[in-house]
């Protein structure tokens, strides 16, 4: 039986919670030779790994604060996990860029190259917007969009007075990113 | 025109996004949505804004890891070099480098040993007389045991890896080619090795000056590296054993103090269950427990039919194994409607990002149980296998 609670493994997961950024690093440092050390072993070179790395601890904070996660196995273990899937999906991908012609999945809801482009439109206008918002903005938003943090976390973690606050204060964010976005692109509707 | 329950802003869009409804509200507002255009692309807005904001949030935890691993190695380089430090230390590659170089060549020479060689001097330094083998000679054949022992020694090395310094100086290996001499201790056993087979002390370790030699295992189980220690090569076990007497060889540290881990090949099946089950109510989604998987299986297959396509789940639990672990593994082969065979592959316990075809999802619903997900028409039939426990753990 894997025991539920492991001290350092522990430690880290709390420290998410706690919205404690510099665990990002730490996490890097800590699992970089096991995780770069697999993607190499299976065909990636050393900048892939690091990349999977990065994403997998995305992935790892996402789930923590999103209330997802559970401590079931050797936070090692769970990581590593994510980046193999990652991996193999990353391998996937790159097989598909290759041919094209051969159907690597059942799914085929896939958007398709102009709605894709579309979107990355739209992420590119979107992401300009979000800098011009202010910072606390950005932030609200990242942490109740992102991270899926629920609004009693955010007033917490934001000091606000109580959780109405965050949630006016959210929707007052949204509404002035939406209206950067529209002023980027006047075709752009109001959502 | 139908007045519209669900106004612009509202939380229901985002909380249908997150799955976060109720499965009452969530029919609801799906029966909702069937009639309203307006909120359908609302949600189609909502969606796609929610995404954007992930992208981006997933970009700037991106910065913020690099930022951080920037930071930190810039921190960890030392920038406060004194000059007395400067010359202490050109003062000990100049000075007590050499000597202590000097001191310990002098100290490792081993007087047994040099007699051994034909082609060495007393000294220690090569020499090419017309009676000695260059070392060319002997890269081109073996030096058989015998024929050292004759000379007052017994190394049992190939020519290539003959134990002396000098050799070693004028021919260093690098990892890669320890990893090719691996390769081929694997497929052919040469003299050396013959010759250990018939010798009853199989595990030990023998000093040749400079060179221990370290063996452990078959006697047709090793190659022995030039940089002063064995490599442990077992023919019949896997990747991880090769890796392992590597990296112990790179790292220094002797092979004998590794774990090693034997790892018996795939078993026929000794256990199957075969389960029809009746066909299957019409509703969205099924989900069906495919029990508990206890610590000592192995393997695990999975097999599911349906009408049409054909999907067999591979299960796959692995031990750990040194300080890289190995995960549980999911290995999918799914032949489709256009008998195309497609292989997947996922490791538990499953991130978000497991890839998983239209129609179907795993989940580990506990740290024993697996569940698999899929729409009903796709699987009718189950079919399970499992095969023999994991093989033991040596030391």
């Amino acid at each position: 039986m894997v025991s539920l609670f492991r001290g350092g493994d522990q430690i880290i997961i709390e420290r998410i919670r706690a919205n404690d950024r510099y665990v990002l690093g730490d996490l890097f440092i800590k699992f970089e030779k096991l995780i770069v050390h697999h993607i190499q072993s299976n065909g990636g070179t050393r900048d892939d790994g690091a990349d999977i790395l990065q994403e997998s601890i995305i992935v790892l904070w996402q789930q923590v604060v999103s209330g997802k996660f559970e401590l079931t196995s050797r936070l090692s273990t769970y990581l590593l996990a994510i980046a193999k899937n990652k991996w193999l999906a990353e391998l996937r991908r790159r097989r598909r860029l290759v041919n094209e012609n051969i159907a690597d999945d059942l799914s085929d809801d896939k958007p398709s190259a102009l709605e894709q482009l579309v979107d990355d439109e739209y992420v590119r206008r979107l992401h300009k917007a979000m800098e011009h918002i202010q910072p606390l903005c950005r932030q609200i938003l990242l942490l109740f969009y992102f991270e899926e943090r629920s609004m009693e976390e955010i007033a917490q973690l934001l000091n606000f007075a109580n959780t109405n606050v965050a949630k006016s204060k959210k929707y007052q964010c949204k509404k002035a990113l939406q209206e950067i976005l529209i002023q980027l692109n006047p075709v752009e509707k109001k959502g | 025109m139908k007045s519209c329950t669900y106004q612009p802003g509202d939380e229901i869009y985002t909380d249908y996004i997150r799955d976060r409804l109720s499965s009452a509200e969530k029919q609801v507002f799906e029966g909702h949505l069937q009639d309203c255009a307006e909120c359908r692309q609302r949600l189609e807005d909502e969606r796609r804004f929610v995404n954007g904001i992930k992208v981006i949030g997933r970009h700037d935890m991106k910065k913020e890891i690099q930022r951080q691993i920037a930071e930190r190695k810039q921190e960890s380089t030392p920038v406060d070099w004194t000059i007395a430090f400067k010359v202490a230390a050109v003062m000990f590659f100049l000075v007590l480098m050499p000597g202590m170089i000097y001191l310990l060549n002098d100290y490792y020479r081993v007087p047994v040993m040099e007699p051994s060689y034909p082609f060495q001097s007393s000294r220690g330094v090569m020499e090419e007389s017309a009676d000695s083998p260059s070392v060319d000679d002997l890269k081109d054949r073996e030096v058989s045991v015998q024929d050292l022992n004759e000379a007052g020694t017994k190394p049992a090395v190939s020519a290539d890896s003959a134990p002396t310094r000098e050799k070693r100086s004028l021919a260093p290996k690098s990892t890669k080619d320890i990893a090719g001499r691996s390769a081929k201790a694997d497929l052919s056993v040469d003299q050396s090795s013959t010759e250990l087979a018939d010798d009853p002390n199989i595990s030990r370790t023998e000093q040749h000056g400079f060179m221990e030699k370290i063996v452990i295992g078959k006697e047709n189980d090793y190659g022995i590296a030039s940089t002063g220690q064995a490599v442990v090569i077992h023919e019949e076990t896997g990747r991880a054993d090769e890796e392992k007497s590597q990296s112990a060889l790179i790292d220094g540290i002797r092979t004998d103090e590794f774990d090693r881990q034997e790892t018996s090949p795939p078993m026929n099946v000794n256990y199957q269950l075969k389960k029809e089950l009746p066909p299957l109510p019409e509703e969205r989604m099924k989900a069906i427990p495919m029990g508990n998987l206890a610590k000592d299986q192995q393997v695990r297959t999975m097999h599911f039919v349906s009408d049409k396509g054909q999907l067999t789940i591979h299960y796959s639990q692995q031990e750990t194994a040194g300080d890289l672990e190995s995960t549980d593994s999911f290995k999918v082969h799914i032949l489709n409607y256009d008998d195309e065979q497609i292989t997947m592959e996922w490791y538990l316990p499953f991130g978000v990002d497991a890839d998983f075809p239209e129609g179907l999802h795993i989940e580990r619903t506990n740290e024993n149980s697996l569940q698999v997900i899929f729409k009903p028409h796709h699987v009718f039939i189950i079919h399970l296998t499992q095969s023999r426990p994991i093989a033991k753990r040596l030391k």
